[in-house]
């Protein structure tokens, strides 16, 4: 097996685990039995957990490009799209877990949320950003919009790391350290690239 | 003016005898009582058999039942003691019952201060001669869950009787210890601490408010607020302070910690409400954890207007926008 594989066979079991085990865990409580794992408030836990995974995908693969960079390891590059499918199915899992465990699906919670509550309309439009970018991720897709379409579309992703920024900091209660050191790592990444890209010789205007 | 109400070359019982010894005193004398004291904790506790005992030695408390219970399925000891806010020990729901074990809670005493007759420090083990009786609560948190719990305490009323307030005094302001070297929590800017709260003085002396110094048969355990906490059953279950050691009068609404880091979604008052959601939840229903299992353990029920305490309580609030006053 090469090395590239290797590392991508690596990455997906450390990024599948988390959503596996919750999934055990959840078999056994749902069967009656217990799964102390989960706590004393298992749908609260599920919530939190998946959107804390969910961000953290999200920084590992904005990071996956600079990395390759830095280290003069383009292999790196090859986990890339996985990562970001895991931001998404993460994001999917936390916005699940929230609207059917712990809302029951109730749709008025839904509409209220969407209109008066902004932390957690900033979550769901965070999660809508990011469903095109996952919808065209396959060769095909790009291969179907062009390389330079497709980029353009992938731009994207810096909103929603804003907006998964914004709902991570608003939904936390108090002034807590993990959401701001997520959105620092976030910014960091942004500004990277954007400090990062060539640029070409402007002419200023004379003053 | 505050008086002393020892100086500290005065010797007390408690300098020669530790607290918790003190706290046992009856128990040390009637063996008998004692062991069926535990008996009811173990029966209290339900079946959560290896955890209620490695709790046990901290101490059974005695105490009188009370009128104030309920017939609601009680919230087992084991749950009740590691899914806790109590952010000076960390902002996780399992961080008080994993670090709060650093804490010492003795000796206490709480000072009493601003528009009372007898101003001055009080120590626990005054305070602990009022008559202790067990009181079956609802415990509603803001984050729309909620519990049933036993505590052991005494009423409000009996503290604010003992300190004589002035007739100008209309509210009390608490506040929580402030010990960083013991509670990890406070290196981070959470909140503006030391955690305070704050009721009017008709809410405090309303029968309901206790100040507990045990659950479930025992001394609190320190991720619940040891030695002495406040428990306000009417209202979000932040207003219920833990781990006291300062109590104010005055005649001005005291500032409360929550209210100060987001004024527009805690209020003073802070009564459970269904019809007033929180800016980001509605607090309509609520998620009972009293060790239910399987599919039972995802429905909510029903929150009920002032946590079902309406009867005693509504009426310190007549003609109270209540939406307004949050």
């Amino acid at each position: 097996m090469s090395s590239r594989t290797l590392w991508k066979i690596g990455v997906f079991t450390f990024m599948a685990f988390p959503a596996v085990l919750l999934a055990y865990w959840w078999s056994l409580l749902l069967q009656g039995q217990p799964a102390p794992a989960l706590g004393v408030n298992p749908v609260q836990k599920t919530v939190l957990e998946s959107g804390v995974f969910s961000m953290r995908a999200l920084i590992f693969a904005l990071a996956v490009s600079p990395l390759a960079t830095l280290l003069r390891r383009p292999q790196i590059l090859s986990v890339r799209r996985m990562l970001g499918l895991f931001a998404f199915f993460y994001a999917s899992l936390h916005g699940l877990a929230y609207i059917g465990l712990d809302q029951l699906f109730s749709l008025t919670t839904l509409w209220e949320d969407l209109l008066k509550r902004w932390p957690i309309s900033v979550g769901m439009i965070g999660w809508l950003l990011l469903l095109p970018l996952a919808i065209t991720s396959t060769r095909g897709m790009i291969k179907r919009l062009g390389a330079k379409n497709w980029k353009r579309l992938h731009k994207l992703v810096f909103a929603v790391a804003v907006a998964a920024s914004i709902h991570n900091i608003l939904i936390t209660k108090g002034m807590q350290i993990e959401p701001l050191v997520h959105a620092s790592l976030l910014a960091l990444l942004v500004m990277y690239r954007v400090a990062g890209r060539p640029r070409f010789p402007k002419l200023s205007p004379a003053t | 003016m505050l008086l002393k109400h020892r100086t500290p070359l005065t010797l007390t019982d408690n300098d020669v005898t530790p607290h918790r010894v003190y706290l046992n005193r009856r128990n040390l004398m009637l063996g008998g009582i004692a062991t069926t004291a535990l008996a009811a904790c173990g029966e209290a506790s339900g079946d959560d058999g290896p955890s209620a005992t490695q709790a046990a030695p901290k101490g059974a408390l005695e105490y009188a039942k009370s009128a104030y219970t309920t017939s609601e399925t009680q919230t087992p000891f084991e749950q009740a003691t590691t899914y806790n806010n109590y952010y000076e020990f960390g902002t996780s729901k399992t961080d008080p019952a994993a670090r709060a074990g650093q804490l010492v809670p003795e000796p206490w005493s709480i000072k009493v201060s601003g528009l009372v007759g007898k101003p001055g420090v009080y120590d626990l083990e005054t305070l602990m001669k009022q008559q202790l009786e067990e009181r079956i609560y609802r415990l509603r948190c803001v984050e729309a869950w909620s519990m049933v719990i036993p505590w052991i305490g005494f009423p409000m009323s009996a503290l604010i009787d003992m300190v004589e307030p002035l007739g100008s005094a209309k509210y009390v302001g608490f506040k929580t210890l402030y010990r960083p070297e013991q509670m990890p929590g406070l290196r981070y800017p959470i909140l503006d601490w030391p955690y305070e709260e704050g009721l009017r003085l008709d809410e405090a002396r309303n029968p309901l408010t206790l100040m507990a110094v045990g659950m479930y048969g025992q001394l609190l355990p320190n991720q619940n607020g040891a030695p002495i906490r406040l428990v306000v059953p009417w209202k979000y279950g932040f207003k219920s302070i833990k781990s006291i050691v300062e109590i104010a009068f005055s005649d001005e609404q005291p500032a409360t910690s929550w209210n100060k880091s987001a004024p527009q979604e805690y209020g003073f008052y802070s009564n459970v409400n269904p019809a007033v959601s929180h800016p980001r939840w509605s607090q309509a229903t609520e998620r009972r954890l009293d060790g239910r299992g399987g599919l039972a353990m995802l429905t909510r029920q029903e929150t009920l207007p002032f946590n079902g305490y309406a009867d005693e309580v509504a009426s310190l609030y007549d003609g109270m926008d209540l939406a307004k006053f949050y």
